[in-house]
C-alpha cells in the first residue's frame, strides 16, 4: 500500500484544483481584510464613544427621573440605581479620556468593576433596566448569563494586562483575525464546500483521464487502491488549508501585528456558568472538529465514486449532504429528535465548541465520534463494494 | 443546420435542466413564503378585501356621523360616499372603480385624517407621491389595486421575490435580495467555464483546429448557442414560478403593466412590471455574454475546467469578496462586475447613482466586446506561427 500511496501522491501533487483551493481558502479568510481596506483604524474610538454614548443615556434617565414629581418610592429605588451605574461608567470615562493613550490596566480595571457591578444588579433583580453598552457587531442581552461571561473576560483582560480586541475591530491582530473570520465571518459550510470540490475532483481523476479500467485489470488489491487515496486526500487536502490559514496569518500579521493566542473568548458550557477559552485552545478544537467533518467528507465522496465516476455526481450528492447539515433543515420538525446522532448536526463546528448551536447536539466530544463513526460506517459499505465486485 | 444540431447534442442539458429547478426554487419559495407567512396580513385576494373592509369601517362610521373637526359636512359626507365606494368596489372586486374612488380621496391630501388606513401597501417609502402610481392606474384603466394586488396578484409577488420592493428603509423583513441573480452568475460560470475547456478535456482540441472554419467562429456559435439556452432558462423558471402562484385559487394572475412606484433620487418613478422583468432578462442575458467572453478569455490562459471556473467564479463575485474595495471608488463603476446586486441596480441606488440601463447595460456590451475582441487576437496570434509555417 505504502507504494500505492507514494504513486497516487505524485500524480495529484501537480494538479490544478490543489492551487486553486489554496487561492479559494485565501481569499475566504482575508474576506474582511478586503471590506476594512483603506479604512483608518478606528476601533479604540469606536468602542470609547459606545462607552461615553451609555454615560450620556444613563444621565438622560437620571435627568427625566428626577424630574417625577410626587418621587414614589419605586422612582426613588430606580434613581438610585441608575445613580450607581452612573458612577461606574464615570470610572470608565474618566478611564478613557486619554483616548489612544488610555492606560490598559485602568481601562480594564473600570470596565471590570462596571461588569461586576451589572453582574450583581442583575443576580439581584433580573429585570432591572442596565443600560447596556452597544459594541459594534455584538447583540445586546439582558440575561444573567452575559454579564457572567462579560466578567470573566475583563477579569481575564486586567489579570493578564491585555487589550480588548472587539469582534468588529477593523485591524485585529493577526490571532484575533484569524479566528474571528474562522468563527464569524467565514461560514463552516463554505468552507466544506471548498474541500467537497477538491475531494470530487480527486476521486474522479482516474475515470477522467481514462486509467479506471486499466487499474480494474490490474492484479493488486482495489480496497488497498482506495484507502491510499483516502490517505492521500488526508495528506493533501488538510495540510494545503493550514497554508493557506498560515498565509492569512502571515499577511494580516505582518500588517497589523501578531497578537496572543492566550486572548479570551467566553462561553458557557451549561447555561449556567461561564467560562474562558483560549484563542489557541479554540483554534486547535476548531482543526481537530474540520478534521472530523473532513473525514466524514473523504468516505462519502469515496462511496459516491464507486456508484458514479462523474466528478459533477460526486460534487452534487457531496453538496446535497452537506445541505442537511444546513440550520433551515436540522431545525426542521420533522428531525427534531434524531437530528443529534446525525453527522450532519456537527457541520457548523463553529457553534459546536462554543455551545451556541441552535439545535440540540452531543456536545463536542460526541459531535466528534458521531462524525468519526459516520465516517467508518462509509468506509466500511466502500470497502464492501470493492471487495465484492473487484472493480473501482 | 447541422452544425447547430451538433451543438446542441454537445450541451450538457442535464447542467441547464438542474440550473432551471434551482433558479425556479429560489424566485417561487420566497414568493411562497410572502404570501403564506402572515396569515393576518392581507396576503392573498381574499384576506386583502376583508383586511380593508374591517380598516374602512372606522372612517365610514366617522364620516357618516359627520364627526370629524373643522371639515364641512359636504366634504365628509363625499369622503363617506368615496370610502364606502371603495369598501363596495373590493367586494365586486372592480379594482377600476376602486382606483377611481382612492384617488378621489387622496385629493383631500391632510384634511382627511383616516387617509393611513389606505397605505398599508408594501410599497410606501418616504418621499412618494401616493397619487401618482393611482393616476396612472385610473389612466390606463388596469384592472387592479395596489390595496389587493401588490401581496396577491402573481406577477406581484414574483416581483417582490425578485426584489421590486426589497430597497428601503421600510423593507419589513431582511432579505438578500440578489440571491436569485446571484445563483444565476454562478451557474452561468460553471456552465461556460465548462464549456471552452471540454474541448481540450475531451481532448478533441486538435481536431477543432483542423476544422476548415474560423476557430474563432466556433467558440463565438457555441457560446451564443449556450447564451440563448440560458436565458430561455431564465424565462420558462419565471413564467413557471408565476403560473404556480397564480395556480392558487386565492391569487389573481395580476395585470403586467402594474407600476411599481418607487423613489429615485427624491422623484416617484412608476417601473411597470413587465419593464422590471424586462430589465432582469436583459440582466441576466447581458451576463451570460459577458461571462462568455471571460471564460473564452481564461480557456486560453488554463485547460483545466476546475481552474476556469474558479477565475470566472472570483470575478464575477468579486464584489462579495469585497475585492473591489481595492480598486478606487471612482474607477469601480466602469467595471461591470459590480453589477450584481439587485434592486440597487435598477433602481440607481448605492454605487450606481448615475447609471441609467443604457448605462449598465452599454458597460457590459463594450466589456463583452472587449473579451471576445482579446479573445480574437489570442488566437490569431497563436496560430500564426502554422500560417507563417504553410506560406513557406
Amino acid at each position: 500500500m505504502g507504494a500505492q500511496y507514494r504513486l497516487t501522491l505524485k500524480r495529484s501533487l501537480h494538479s490544478v484544483t490543489n492551487i486553486v483551493i489554496a487561492a479559494a481558502f485565501f481569499l475566504l479568510l482575508m474576506g474582511t481584510s478586503f471590506s476594512h481596506y483603506g479604512q483608518l483604524d478606528t476601533t479604540q474610538a469606536t468602542q470609547y464613544s459606545a462607552y461615553a454614548t451609555a454615560d450620556e443615556a444613563v444621565a438622560k434617565t437620571i435627568n427625566d427621573l428626577k424630574k417625577v414629581k410626587p418621587a414614589s418610592a419605586s422612582v426613588k429605588a430606580a434613581l438610585k440605581q441608575k445613580n450607581q451605574e452612573k458612577y461606574y461608567l464615570d470610572q470608565i470615562t474618566l478611564a478613557t479620556a486619554g483616548g489612544l493613550s488610555a492606560d490598559v490596566n485602568e481601562v480594564n480595571k473600570a470596565v471590570l468593576a462596571h461588569a461586576k457591578y451589572s453582574l450583581r444588579a442583575t443576580e439581584k433583580d433580573p429585570q432591572v433596566p442596565l443600560q447596556l453598552i452597544k459594541y459594534q457587531g455584538k447583540p445586546t442581552s439582558h440575561k444573567l448569563i452575559e454579564r457572567k461571561k462579560d466578567v470573566a473576560v475583563y477579569r481575564y483582560l486586567y489579570q493578564h494586562h491585555m487589550r480588548e480586541i472587539p469582534v468588529a475591530a477593523v485591524k485585529p491582530p493577526a490571532a484575533n483575525y484569524v479566528a474571528n473570520a474562522l468563527l464569524y465571518h467565514v461560514s463552516p459550510l463554505l468552507i466544506i464546500a471548498v474541500f467537497i470540490v477538491w475531494l470530487a475532483e480527486f476521486f474522479t481523476t482516474d475515470q477522467r483521464e481514462g486509467n479506471l479500467s486499466v487499474t480494474n485489470t490490474l492484479p493488486m488489491n482495489k480496497t488497498k487502491v482506495l484507502l491510499a487515496k483516502m490517505g492521500v486526500a488526508f495528506t493533501l487536502a488538510l495540510p494545503l488549508f493550514g497554508l493557506s490559514a498560515l498565509a492569512v496569518y502571515l499577511v494580516v500579521g505582518l500588517g497589523a501585528g501578531w497578537g496572543s493566542f492566550q486572548y479570551p473568548i467566553a462561553y458557557s458550557p451549561d447555561g449556567q456558568q461561564a467560562e474562558i477559552m483560549l484563542l489557541g485552545h479554540f483554534l486547535v478544537l476548531l482543526l481537530s472538529a474540520l478534521i472530523a467533518v473532513f473525514s466524514f467528507f473523504v468516505a462519502l465522496s469515496a462511496l459516491v465514486s464507486l456508484v458514479a465516476s462523474d466528478m459533477g455526481t460526486v460534487l452534487v450528492a457531496d453538496a446535497l449532504v452537506l445541505l442537511t447539515g444546513s440550520a433551515p433543515v436540522l431545525g426542521s420538525k420533522a428531525l427534531s429528535g434524531a437530528a443529534k446522532f446525525l453527522p450532519s448536526a456537527y457541520f457548523d463546528y463553529s457553534g459546536l465548541i462554543l455551545h451556541t448551536a441552535a439545535w440540540p447536539s452531543l456536545g463536542y466530544g460526541g459531535g466528534i465520534v458521531v462524525l468519526l463513526a459516520g465516517a467508518s460506517i462509509l468506509v466500511g459499505a466502500a470497502g464492501l463494494i470493492v471487495h465484492r465486485r473487484q472493480l473501482l | 443546420m447541422a452544425g447547430l444540431r451538433l451543438d446542441i447534442k454537445r450541451m450538457r442539458w442535464t447542467w441547464l435542466g438542474l440550473f432551471f429547478i434551482a433558479l425556479f426554487m429560489m424566485i417561487y419559495l420566497p414568493a411562497r413564503h410572502d404570501i403564506t407567512a402572515w396569515p393576518e396580513q392581507p396576503t392573498s385576494t381574499s384576506r386583502s378585501i376583508r383586511y380593508y373592509e374591517e380598516s374602512l369601517k372606522l372612517p365610514i362610521k366617522s364620516y357618516a356621523k359627520s364627526s370629524v373637526p373643522g371639515m364641512p359636512s359636504e366634504q365628509q359626507t363625499d369622503l363617506r360616499n368615496h370610502y364606502v365606494g371603495v369598501a363596495k368596489a373590493l367586494n365586486r372586486k372592480n379594482y377600476r372603480a376602486v382606483n377611481r374612488h382612492v384617488l378621489a380621496i387622496l385629493d383631500y391630501g391632510r384634511r382627511d385624517p383616516y387617509q393611513f388606513s389606505l397605505h398599508d401597501s408594501l410599497n410606501f417609502q418616504s418621499g412618494m407621491v401616493t397619487e401618482i402610481p393611482y393616476q396612472y392606474l385610473v389612466h390606463r384603466r388596469i384592472n387592479a389595486t395596489p390595496l389587493v394586488s401588490v401581496r396577491s396578484d402573481a406577477v406581484n409577488v414574483i416581483a417582490g421575490s425578485l426584489g421590486a420592493y426589497g430597497f428601503g428603509k421600510d423593507f419589513w423583513y431582511d432579505r438578500n435580495t440578489s440571491l436569485a441573480l446571484l445563483l444565476c452568475i454562478g451557474g452561468m460560470c460553471v456552465c461556460f467555464g465548462d464549456l471552452f475547456t471540454n474541448d481540450y478535456r475531451r481532448g478533441t482540441y486538435t481536431f477543432v483546429r483542423t476544422l476548415p472554419k474560423s476557430e474563432l467562429g466556433y467558440h463565438l456559435k457555441r457560446a451564443t448557442v449556450l447564451v440563448i439556452a440560458i436565458s430561455l432558462v431564465f424565462l420558462l423558471a419565471l413564467v413557471v414560478a408565476v403560473a404556480a402562484i397564480a395556480a392558487d385559487p386565492d391569487h389573481a394572475l395580476g395585470d403586467l403593466r402594474y407600476p411599481i412606484a418607487t423613489v429615485i433620487k427624491g422623484d416617484t418613478v412608476l417601473i411597470p412590471i413587465w419593464q422590471y422583468f424586462a430589465r432582469w432578462w436583459l440582466l441576466v442575458t447581458l451576463w451570460a455574454v459577458f461571462i462568455a467572453g471571460l471564460a473564452f478569455v481564461f480557456s486560453h490562459v488554463s485547460r483545466s475546467t476546475v481552474m476556469c471556473v474558479f477565475l470566472l467564479l472570483v470575478i464575477a463575485f468579486s464584489r462579495q469578496l469585497y475585492l473591489l474595495q481595492m480598486i478606487p471608488a471612482s474607477l469601480r463603476t466602469f467595471l461591470p462586475v459590480s453589477f450584481n446586486v439587485i434592486p440597487q441596480l435598477f433602481y440607481q441606488a448605492g454605487d450606481f447613482g448615475p447609471m441609467s440601463t443604457l448605462c449598465w447595460a452599454g458597460t457590459l456590451i463594450v466589456w463583452s466586446l472587449f473579451l471576445w475582441g482579446i479573445g480574437g487576437i489570442m488566437i490569431k496570434f497563436r496560430t500564426r506561427a502554422t500560417d507563417e509555417q504553410k506560406e513557406h
